[in-house]
């Protein structure tokens, strides 16, 4: 049974933390390719990605591992956001997730049981942690005061953190940074992104006292806070539903 | 390896329903074997036409499908529009590829969904240009697409550790 908190045993799919998949270099013919998709394909929805935040996440099951994202925002209407979610900037950046954004009015509607699969964002943003890289602070701001009344619910595919090689095993719940014990992201993360873009999230937080805290945050997101619980998935095998063999 | 980002349609208001990830047979078979149902063979989506490159000419796109018809994908959906849901609800799902034929409802490409009309492509024209593709060297892992099983995810609730267990320095 597959799962999200169970480590795979060692294989040739772990080892040591590498950036670059196992995997033979693009053969010419395969450039050949993907060079005329791109030029004859539209790629639409690829295409309406608008911005780039960095911020920080960490597994609901476990909220000692904690990772720099790397998401990229598209903005389907005033209340619902989608965002493939990245490792790092970088052309070879792996995909490890997807994260989805709503506003407080879409969240309150959702049934008690969805709403403990999502994480709020007022502190991530207040605190400094979620920034668009190389973009001032002030042109991002009117954004942000939107933003800080969301809620997100973020499914890791990936999890580079532990060294895998390939994405293995079942998604993983994702949680948001908060202010309080388990919820504090590592201040070597933090610094190491800070520096990596010449930042400083100290200031970022000064500059966003402003910025109007939420009246009130719904007590079944974030949940670990309340009830001090995280969520795994089990992959489990059942019955198959059939029209025809398979496979 | 190919990272894929999969959404409902090719317009702008499409949602963002999905990712899969591509591997060779190779790496494939790197995998433990807990991990390989996870995993499904692409020959028959290949093979039968399903599988096109929306505008990009035959030669080029012939070219690209030899490697694809090898490999295995992992694909993982998180938002079921065709349950009629407008929000990502409930736990990710794993997605199978089709195998064989009789699996895929007509109305998806034919019907009313009409994929072939909206897309200027003939699955069976398609079918006929790739009887020469070839699947895995090794052909299809048994383990591979569900292993003959069908598989659904289940949520655990699981204790936090004690904040004050852990070691952490906040200044």
């Amino acid at each position: 049974m597959a799962s999200s908190d169970k480590s795979p045993a060692p294989t040739p799919a772990r080892g040591a933390v590498e950036s670059t998949p196992p995997g033979k270099p693009m053969s010419m013919g395969q450039q050949v390719v993907d060079k005329g998709a791109s030029m004859l394909q539209s790629l639409t929805p690829v295409k309406q990605i608008s911005q780039h935040v960095c911020t920080f996440a960490l597994y609901s099951h476990d909220m000692c591992r904690q990772i720099e994202t790397h998401h990229y925002v598209s903005r389907l209407n005033q209340d619902f956001l989608q965002c493939p979610v990245y490792e790092s900037d970088d052309s070879n950046a792996r995909l490890i997730g997807i994260e989805y954004i709503i506003s407080d009015r879409l969240f309150e509607a959702l049934p008690t049981e969805e709403q403990k699969l999502w994480h709020s964002h007022a502190y991530e943003i207040k605190s400094g942690l979620w920034v668009n890289p190389r973009i001032p602070d002030i042109i991002g701001k009117p954004e942000l005061e939107n933003l800080a009344k969301t809620y997100g619910k973020f499914w890791c595919t990936w999890q580079v953190d532990r060294g895998d090689k390939l994405p293995l095993g079942a998604p993983a719940l994702m949680m948001s940074p908060q202010g309080v014990n388990l919820g504090k992201v590592d201040p070597e993360l933090v610094k190491k992104r800070d520096d990596k873009y010449n930042i400083s999230s100290e200031e970022i937080r000064e500059s966003r006292v402003e910025i109007e805290e939420p009246e009130w945050i719904n007590p079944q997101a974030d949940y670990w806070k309340q009830h001090g619980k995280g969520f795994a998935i089990d992959i489990e095998k059942t019955e198959m539903k059939l029209r025809a063999p398979f496979p | 390896m190919r990272q894929c980002l999969i959404y409902d349609g090719p317009g702008a208001e499409a949602k963002l329903i999905g990712l899969e990830y591509m591997i060779s047979e190779n790496l494939f078979l790197t995998l433990l074997d807990e991990e390989k149902p996870l995993w499904h063979s692409h020959e028959y989506e290949v093979k039968s036409g399903v599988l096109f490159l929306p505008g990009v000419p035959g030669p080029i796109e012939l070219h690209g499908l030899d490697t694809v018809c090898k490999t295995y994908g992992k694909t993982i959906h998180f938002w079921q529009v065709d349950k009629g849901d407008n929000l990502p609800l409930g736990l990710p799902q794993l997605m199978m590829a089709l195998t064989r034929d009789g699996q895929l409802y007509d109305q998806l490409a034919k019907g009313n969904r009409n994929v072939e009309k909206r897309f200027g492509v003939s699955i069976e024209k398609e079918r006929a240009k790739r009887v020469e593709l070839k699947g895995p060297d090794h052909g299809i892992h048994p383990l591979a697409n569900g292993g003959g099983n069908g598989l659904i995810p289940k949520l655990r609730e699981v204790d936090c550790k004690p904040a004050d267990s852990v070691p952490r320095v906040f200044v």
